[in-house]
């Protein structure tokens, strides 16, 4: 099992340790936990499908379907879908998108980051802003791109919409001082995939197990430990709307 | 209501307390000044090595936008000892971390309970607090400023320490100064105030008269040096207080009691006998003619005798007995147990048996007596003074007596007394007043009783009691010294007379003047050639007379005075010739030319064999010896019958002539002139 280095490794195995056991236990095989140091050597790991069960964004899905098939997704805080946004601090006097044309904008991840590039980034190009209209840094994680909005730092901060309410966030900066100065659709959360050469049925055992964990206590404590409310079922079509969404910026990206 | 007095040791103390005060407690302060920047200095480094680590550390998360990496970094600094709060800042001035600690003991105080909502609010108030040290450093990449660290350390708990420091310190130096006072009051009680005291004690002792234990040495120091000079003082004191004590009571010369001392002791007598209401007796002593050897033999000669004299007195009295020195050459004997007249009589008896033997005065020898009077207590005066004065007045009678040096008083006395001070005083008059008058009584050849001389007498015409007999007088000049004036104006009256006479063309032949001993000193050579010189007469117009009686008393210088007259061409008569103890030594030693048959010898004859035989010889002596014999006291005609028989040379008496005025004497000598 893969998880894609959203946290650091040793994080990574605390919060999914507990699924690989569960799944192993059930499925009557080790499933290992699989942690790379790097998103470039977890790639790696998806494009040569070392993994049988991959859990990343929604760009690594769409950019993998050839190999992986969803099968579900987080339900963070009992949200099964999160939208990107642009952040901005509600005494910037910048009430729209198009103000940020000449202006630095961070985002909370890498160029592969969904919800803290590449929505934003779509956000931007549905009001016109390419990258050579603002000036594009990036922070290590997304809380970090609303502290740098916060902080004045920079003039806008993409990352996602539940960031500037993480209690990180809140206990940091004021509420009050950070608003969203625009929201993207609802996507499909974070998916989790599966080898498509994988036999069906087991595809299925991993799915309803999955799905079911959130009727034990057992399964509570381990979706606690993932820091999700849930494991809901997915399908691929349900990434239709990232799919836009990449491809859109994606194009912008190789244009420039 | 004396001084109150701080006591020398509190003094020290106070002054030792004082001195260990300022000098722990400036220490003090200095070390704390010292503590404390020492202390805040380890604050500052603190901060400068947190710097040093944030500088290690946020470079990469200020790069990175790594906020949330700040902030952690932000709360462990805060949250560690000491830490007010801490905080980057981006070059524009702008926070880059958040984190309060409002649960901080410190961020309370600051904020006075209420809780800080910004950083920078919190920063601002620790910059007006003494409490909080700030210290900010730059955040440097690659010489680029990426930021600064700000941190607020407490000096809280810096001071907290500090002052459990110093209270230890203050605890510790009080205990100290206690301590050290209390040691060095003991060593400068034991090395200095106890030999200070026994100096005081010692100071206090010989204000109370005590000179006898001497202050203890305690100490071998310059303390107990000054404990032995005082000692050595002490003792001089002791030494001179003995001394002075001696001076004050005792003769120097005699080393009897003095008049002070013999007062005391009367007064203490005087007061035992009227508590046990017994009698006791004082004796009061005079020289006779002390004065008179003083003058001829010399002071030296004269106290000489007074010692001498001490101890003859000394030896014969009993051990209760206090014999002492009044002064000049009178004495006072106490006799404390000698109630009857007997016993003192006895007393006084023994003191003149010491002198019936001479004294041994510069390899002569001489005789002296004295008078002595007696006064009883109570009887002759129940005070110090009254027996003092009735003795004085008893001895004073006794020298006046010529049978008994020894007189008890008597109350009779004090009448004498005031007479004998009343004639005095008018003799010493006398001869401003004009009140002597010279008589002369002839002396004539005892075969052509004829006359060839006179004797000069002297008579007092007293304007109130009439005419006072030269018996009666001329002792009281001699002993007070009137008889020099007194005599000078008989030599000069009969000098002038004898001129006068001549003037008259009556020739006296020579005129006698009696001279007393007490003139016969080297003044009266001069007097005499001033005499000769001033009126012109001859030597021997004038015979100086003088007594047996009065060589007796050691005659000194006298023979020389007589040999330099008799040179002068003065003839020397001698007076009351036998009746002295040495009558045959005087005319060997003494240049004179005629004697005079005493009165004494005179007044039996013929009748007394041993007067005539005594008279016979002394007559032949005379021729044989070359010196004119006189016989005095010629009354009867037997008596000049015998005389001439016996061949004497002159007469003088009542039978040819009583002593007669000028006037009477100048008409005698106009008669026989006849």
């Amino acid at each position: 099992m893969g998880v894609f280095p959203r946290r650091n490794a040793i994080l990574t195995s605390e919060l999914f340790t507990p699924l690989a056991e569960y799944l192993s236990e059930n499925l009557h095989r080790p499933v290992k936990l699989v942690t790379t140091k790097d998103f470039p050597s977890f790639w790696e790991g998806v494009q040569s499908k070392r993994y049988d069960i991959v859990h990343y964004n929604q760009y690594h899905y769409v950019e993998s379907t050839d190999n992986y098939q969803v099968i579900a997704c987080n339900e963070e805080q009992g949200h099964e879908t999160i939208s990107g946004a642009l952040y901005v601090r509600t005494d910037s006097g910048i009430t729209s998108i198009s103000q940020l044309k000449g202006r630095k904008i961070i985002f909370g991840g890498g160029r592969d980051a969904m919800m803290s590039y590449i929505v934003p980034r779509y956000l931007l190009l549905q009001e016109g802003l390419t990258e050579q209209d603002y000036t594009p840094v990036f922070a290590s994680n997304p809380l970090n791109a609303v502290l740098a909005v916060y902080f004045k730092q920079v003039d806008a901060g993409g990352a996602g919409d539940i960031v500037m309410n993480l209690p990180k966030i809140k206990k940091i900066a004021h509420n009050d001082t950070l608003t969203y100065l625009k929201q993207s659709v609802p996507i499909k959360h974070l998916p989790w995939a599966v080898r498509r050469d994988m036999a069906l049925p087991l595809k299925l055992k991993i799915q309803l197990l999955m799905a079911n964990l959130k009727d034990s206590d057992k399964g509570k404590a381990i979706l606690d430990a993932a820091r999700v409310t849930n494991f809901r079922i997915a399908r691929d079509s349900d990434y239709n709307s990232a799919r836009t969404i990449i491809k859109e910026v994606m194009t912008n990206n190789n244009q420039q | 209501m004396p001084k109150s007095r701080t006591r020398l040791g509190a003094k020290f103390v106070i002054l030792v307390a004082t001195i260990l005060s300022i000098t722990l407690g400036s220490s003090a302060a200095w070390l704390y000044r010292q503590q404390q920047n020492l202390l805040e200095e380890q604050l500052k480094e603190r901060a400068r090595a947190l710097n040093n680590f944030v500088s290690l550390i946020s470079s990469e998360a200020i790069l990175s936008y790594d906020f949330v990496a700040l902030e952690n970094y932000m709360q462990d600094i805060t949250e560690k000892r000491d830490i007010v709060f801490s905080l980057v800042l981006d070059p524009d001035g702008q926070p880059l971390t958040t984190y309060i600690d409002n649960s901080s003991q410190e961020v309370i105080a600051l904020g006075n309970g209420k809780p800080f909502d910004s950083v920078l609010k919190l920063m601002a108030q620790a910059r007006q607090s003494s409490n909080v040290i700030m210290q900010s450093f730059p955040i440097i990449q690659h010489d680029k400023r990426l930021g600064t660290f700000i941190v607020g350390i407490s000096r809280t708990r810096l001071n907290k320490q500090i002052t459990e420091h110093f209270t230890r310190l203050f605890l510790m130096y009080s205990a100290i100064i206690g301590f050290l006072s209390i040691a060095i009051y003991l060593i400068f009680r034991y090395n200095v105030l106890n030999p200070v005291r026994e100096l005081i004690d010692g100071s206090n002792r010989i204000a109370g008269g005590d000179y006898d234990k001497p202050a203890k040495i305690v100490s071998n120091d310059e303390l107990g040096l000054l404990t032995e000079t005082f000692n050595n003082m002490m003792s001089d004191v002791r030494s001179d207080r003995d001394m002075l004590n001696f001076q004050a009571n005792y003769d120097s010369l005699t080393g009897l009691p003095n008049r002070m001392q013999a007062l005391e002791r009367l007064e203490n007598e005087i007061a035992r006998a009227k508590r046990e209401h017994r009698k006791f007796a004082i004796v009061f002593i005079d020289l006779n003619n002390f004065k008179l050897i003083n003058d001829t033999m010399g002071h030296n000669a004269g106290d000489s005798l007074l010692v001498e004299l001490s101890q003859r007195f000394t030896s014969t009295l009993r051990e209760s007995d206090t014999i002492a020195r009044l002064g000049g050459d009178e004495f006072l004997l106490i006799l404390p147990t000698s109630k009857k007249a007997e016993e003192v009589k006895d007393a006084a008896n023994r003191l003149n048996e010491t002198l019936l033997e001479p004294l041994r005065i510069e390899d002569r020898e001489v005789f002296i007596q004295c008078s002595m009077g007696i006064a009883i207590f109570p009887t002759d005066g129940n005070s110090s003074k009254a027996l003092m004065a009735n003795a004085d007045n008893a001895m004073y009678q006794a020298k006046l007596s010529k049978d008994e040096n020894v007189r008890f008083f008597a109350p009779e006395m004090n009448q004498e007394i005031l007479a004998r001070l009343t004639l005095e005083h008018d003799l010493h008059l006398a001869i401003q007043r004009d009140e002597f008058e010279l008589y002369y009584q002839p002396i004539v050849d005892a075969q052509s009783l004829k006359p060839h001389g006179a004797e000069a007498l002297l008579r007092w015409f007293h304007p109130e009691k009439g005419l006072i007999p030269p018996d009666q007088f001329i002792p009281v000049a001699e002993a007070t010294g009137r008889i020099i004036p007194i005599g000078t104006w008989v030599l000069n009256a009969v000098a002038n007379t004898f001129n006068d006479l001549l003037a008259q063309g009556l020739d006296p032949g020579y005129i006698t003047v009696n001279v007393s001993r007490m003139q016969l000193n080297e003044d009266f050579e001069s007097i005499m050639h001033e005499l000769l010189t001033r009126t012109g007469i001859s030597p021997d117009a004038i015979r100086l007379e003088v007594t047996e009686s009065a060589l007796m008393e050691n005659y000194g210088d006298v023979p020389k005075i007589l040999h330099r007259l008799n040179s002068q061409g003065f003839k020397l008569v001698l007076d009351d010739f036998g009746t002295g103890f040495s009558s045959l030594s005087y005319l060997k030693h003494f240049p004179f030319k005629v004697l005079k048959i005493d009165k004494s010898f005179i007044d039996d004859l013929p009748d007394d064999e041993e007067d005539a035989s005594l008279v016979r010889g002394i007559i032949a002596m005379g021729r044989s010896l070359g010196i004119d014999v006189v016989a005095e006291g010629v009354e009867h005609e037997k008596q000049l019958r015998f005389l001439k028989g016996a061949l004497v040379d002159s007469i003088q008496g009542y039978l040819l002539s009583k002593p007669i005025p000028l006037d009477d004497y100048i008409r005698f000598l106009e008669k026989n002139k006849e």
